[in-house]
């Protein structure tokens, strides 16, 4: 898989916390489920928010992060099946 | 989306409005100088009100015992209790007849700093979560800690060695520049700087407005502290008007937060 799938989510989060921010998360949500950003896949996408969960849940209120998901859900699939 | 939200930006477009006009308003007035010190502590009292409606309106429409719900409200317990202890002051003064200060007015004023301090490192703490923020710790701890010494070299230490001075007395004229220096300084701009690297990202920019005015409310109170140490604050000055933005911007920044977290109305979702 390209870093496509990786790009769709750090775009979900770049509005949020920033193109800085964003790269960190999703590469630090990655290494928690033991991948690189070029690696991962849409499958990875629930485990992936449950990591940015455990990353934004301090500042985030409950109802943004449950758009967040679905947004990174939906993106993730769209890349994949775009880079397919 | 621009910098503000709309909603936020038309609010902040009134608060400025309302800040230029009092301001005007005070300096018009500035000889009669009971008139211009109602009209400074009205429009503290005014701003401070807008903050804590904004907190109260924002964490009631979060989730219990979210995270950003308890942040939310220890700022708006701060704010309100800013506003009693500003009322229980004005009635010493006016109703009973006594002297203010010291007073139990004062136990008011100092809940306000852990409850805004906390809100604040609360916000710190979620925004580093994950990271390391060297930096923004040691940068506001060093800024407090010169602050410190200046406060100790031109106020506290004169203060401390006033041998007319109650042990109250000195105990409050020590905590009230100390707590703006660590209580409300130091976790503002460790949040601000903290903040930087999600420049570019709506969650930050809530977070920066509400820190820019406990920045705001940290340099007046200690502009305060330094004239009424000199003899030479009068209230109904220009200085006042610092409180007036500090206020105004810790509402206008739960404001922005409840638009920028979609909690706006309760249920609708800005995207």
């Amino acid at each position: 898989m390209s870093a496509e799938v990786a790009h769709a989510a750090i775009a979900v989060l770049r509005g949020l916390v920033g193109p800085a921010m964003a790269v960190v998360y999703v590469s630090q949500a990655a290494h928690a489920l033991g991948k690189d950003l070029e690696s991962l896949e849409p499958s990875d996408a629930d485990g992936l928010c449950v990591e940015l969960r455990k990353l934004m849940s301090g500042y985030c209120s409950l109802a943004m992060l449950e758009d967040m998901c679905e947004d990174v859900h939906r993106q993730m699939a769209a890349a994949a099946s775009g880079s397919a | 989306m621009g910098v503000l939200p709309r909603r936020a930006a038309v609010t902040a477009g009134a608060l400025l409005a309302s800040i230029v006009v009092a301001a005007a308003a005070m300096r018009a007035v500035s000889a009669n100088a009971d008139m211009a010190a109602a009209l400074s502590t009205a429009g503290a009292v005014a701003f401070a009100v807008f903050a804590v409606a904004a907190a109260w309106s924002l964490a009631s429409r979060l989730q219990r015992g979210e995270p950003l719900q308890v942040q939310v409200a220890a700022i708006g317990a701060g704010m309100a209790a800013l506003v009693a202890g500003d009322f229980v002051y004005w009635a010493h003064e006016s109703l009973l007849r006594v002297e203010p200060y010291p007073s139990s007015a004062d136990l008011l004023y100092i809940a306000s700093f852990p409850l805004l301090g906390g809100g604040l490192l609360l916000a710190l703490r979620a925004f580093t979560r994950g990271q390391r923020q060297t930096v923004p710790l040691a940068v506001s701890a060093a800024v407090s800690l010169a602050g410190t010494v200046a406060v100790w070299l031109t106020v506290l230490g004169p203060l401390m060695g006033d041998t007319e001075a109650s042990v109250l007395e000195k105990a409050l004229g020590a905590f009230y520049p100390l707590g703006d220096l660590w209580l409300l300084l130091f976790p503002a701009l460790a949040l601000a700087l903290a903040l930087v690297r999600f420049a570019g990202g709506r969650l930050a920019t809530p977070w920066a407005i509400v820190s820019f005015g406990a920045l705001a409310m940290a340099a007046t109170d200690t502009a305060y502290t330094w004239l009424d140490y000199a003899g030479t604050y009068v209230s109904g000055s220009l200085v006042d008007v610092g409180w007036w933005v500090a206020y105004a911007a810790i509402g206008l920044g739960l404001v922005t937060l409840a638009e920028v977290q979609g909690v706006r109305g309760g249920r609708s979702r800005e995207r």
